[in-house]
């Protein structure tokens, strides 16, 4: 069974062919990084105006890629949310009208789905149930993956997300957007030397508060002098603490759920000291490779297909949503 | 001959409006305002069931470029474009200045929609001419002033109240509603005023854009 996914939500136009939710044809990512770089973080109404210059063509490729025709889909998949609702609304307006005129089911995508599907299509042994831990630029939660597309929550962040505080800390230390790459690359050079809160919360609590942690970078860059700050020994300060953190954190998750299995997805996902840090934890840990750890059309289409399998479509009605729950 | 059939839409002010043409033209609307998102597809679906016709059965599909609400422009033209690649049919855009004049005759047309702050999106057809704009009522009035024509001029478009006092400046004229929007998308392409260039019309920057380039960005 042939997928086409689309994805609009943020700052990617990007468009995959994928069979059988596993098995993937082709991907096409259009970035708008250097659209938004001048503006230091994503302009919705920026990235809405590109998402249309881009979508039909960016859709054409993946099927050109994928050497398929249309005729060959069996379902169109789009994001529906989370996400910039400009942005959104492009994919899903464009998905609807292409389902219509194929006479294919439409399928309305969860972006997180997505993130924890991105793995199905990685390995081939991964299947529910298993504990995900979703680490993007909006979101920071564990969920108890019940079955494909279930999804219990167990906590998830009451501040910031933890993409959301890597881009602040950027900011912070002067770094471009998007900053979470850039925090990495830094701390690569510095030492994690800085004293920083680790906010833990109550005991067993499966939320996060990341919040504090990038006031305490603040704070520190504020009272050091221009000559002695060590912004590379920040960076690595605060990568290692909050990823001590999210570490520990999920040693509890995997106690509390008996999950010997856990998958790691969302942009901060792709960060290998993230990936380096968790290797010696009592699961087996699931990455998403790094082509399609940050969005993309491939785990719309992956996620799509287990969803078509339950007979999940959706209507001509369908409309984007910017704060859809999971 | 048969007539070339042809389905049209336009989402870029509060009413989400259809319209296919055989020979005829016929419209379809809905009174929500801004609803356009989740309403387009089902009533373009409801007009080819009611004429029982399905997409293939089309020609054209003919969308509407703006200016307007921006998400309006991208949601019409967004499934426009998604229609279109699905179809195979060819697809085709109009300025909804020009689509609007269309239900009224007169010597000076001035299709306008809302800008927000005292401005306004128009264009003017007729004795007096102006390319499509974006700018302050007051300005557009001052020009008609100083064009010195008495011809009757016709304002076009919808919730237009806020520009009526400044509009009594002018001794002859009248505000109408724009009406039938996705028949006058039709009746523009039939008068070979459509582009297969599918690019929206905003006739205005992003904000954030606007802001970084008056610091000489």
């Amino acid at each position: 069974m042939l997928i086409l996914g689309i994805e609009t939500s943020c700052d990617e136009t990007a468009a995959a062919l994928v069979k059988d939710g596993r098995s993937l044809l082709s991907s096409v990512i259009h970035s708008q990084i250097p659209i938004h770089q001048p503006y230091g973080g994503v302009v919705p109404e920026i990235a809405s105006r590109s998402h249309v210059e881009r979508i039909d063509a960016v859709v054409e490729e993946a099927l050109k890629r994928a050497g398929k025709s249309f005729e060959e889909i069996d379902g169109v998949a789009v994001t529906q949310g989370p996400g910039l609702i400009g942005p959104l609304l492009v994919g899903v307006s464009y998905a609807k009208g292409l389902a219509y005129a194929l006479e294919k089911p439409l399928i309305a995508v969860h972006h997180l789905d997505g993130h924890v599907a991105a793995n199905y299509l990685a390995f081939p042994e991964l299947k529910p149930p298993f504990l995900a831990l979703i680490l993007s630029g909006g979101h920071s939660h564990f969920y108890d993956v019940v079955d494909y597309g279930d999804y219990r929550c167990l906590g998830g962040t009451r501040d910031d997300a933890l993409g959301e505080a890597f881009d602040k800390v950027a900011r912070i230390l002067g770094l471009p957007y998007p900053g979470g790459p850039q925090v990495e690359k830094l701390a690569k050079k510095g030492q994690a030397r800085y004293s920083l809160p680790k906010t833990m919360l109550e005991k067993g609590s499966l939320d996060f508060s990341f919040s504090g942690i990038k006031s305490a970078v603040k704070n520190l860059y504020d009272k050091l002098e221009p000559g002695q700050r060590e912004k590379a020994d920040m960076a690595a300060s605060f990568q290692d603490m909050v990823f001590t953190i999210v570490k520990e954190k999920l040693a509890e998750a995997l106690v509390q759920t008996s999950h010997n299995k856990v998958v790691i997805a969302g942009g901060v996902a792709s960060n290998e000291r993230l990936r380096h840090m968790m290797q010696d934890l009592n699961a087996k840990v699931f990455f998403p490779p790094l082509s399609i750890c940050t969005d993309n059309g491939a785990m719309i289409a992956g996620a799509g297909y287990y969803q078509l399998q339950k007979g999940e479509t959706a209507g001509l009605d369908l409309n984007a949503q910017a704060g859809l729950s999971l | 001959m048969a007539h070339e059939k042809i389905l049209a839409f336009d989402t870029v002010s509060s009413v989400c409006s259809v319209c296919i043409y055989d020979g005829q033209y016929h419209s379809f609307e809905t009174t929500t305002s801004y609803g356009h998102a989740g309403e387009l597809m089902p009533l373009v679906h409801r007009a080819l069931e009611s004429l029982s016709y399905s997409l293939q059965d089309m020609d054209a599909i003919v969308v509407s470029l703006g200016p307007g609400s921006f998400t309006g422009i991208r949601i019409g033209l967004s499934t426009a474009l998604g229609l279109s690649k699905g179809s195979g049919i060819p697809c085709y855009g109009v300025d909804s200045l020009l689509s609007r004049i269309y239900p009224y005759e007169g010597k000076i047309r001035i299709p306008l929609m809302d800008a927000r702050r005292g401005n306004v999106y128009g264009a003017s057809y007729g004795v007096v001419e102006k390319e499509a704009f974006n700018g302050p009522f007051l300005e557009l009035i001052e020009e008609l002033k100083a064009s010195g024509s008495k011809e009757e001029i016709l304002f076009i478009g919808e919730k237009l109240e806020n520009f009526h006092e400044d509009a009594k400046a002018l001794k002859n004229h009248r505000f109408l509603p724009a009406k039938e929007l996705a028949k006058g998308v039709i009746q523009a392409y039939q008068e070979g005023k459509a582009t297969r260039d599918l690019r929206p019309i905003y006739l205005r920057e992003a904000e954030a854009k606007q802001r970084l380039e008056a610091k000489g960005c």
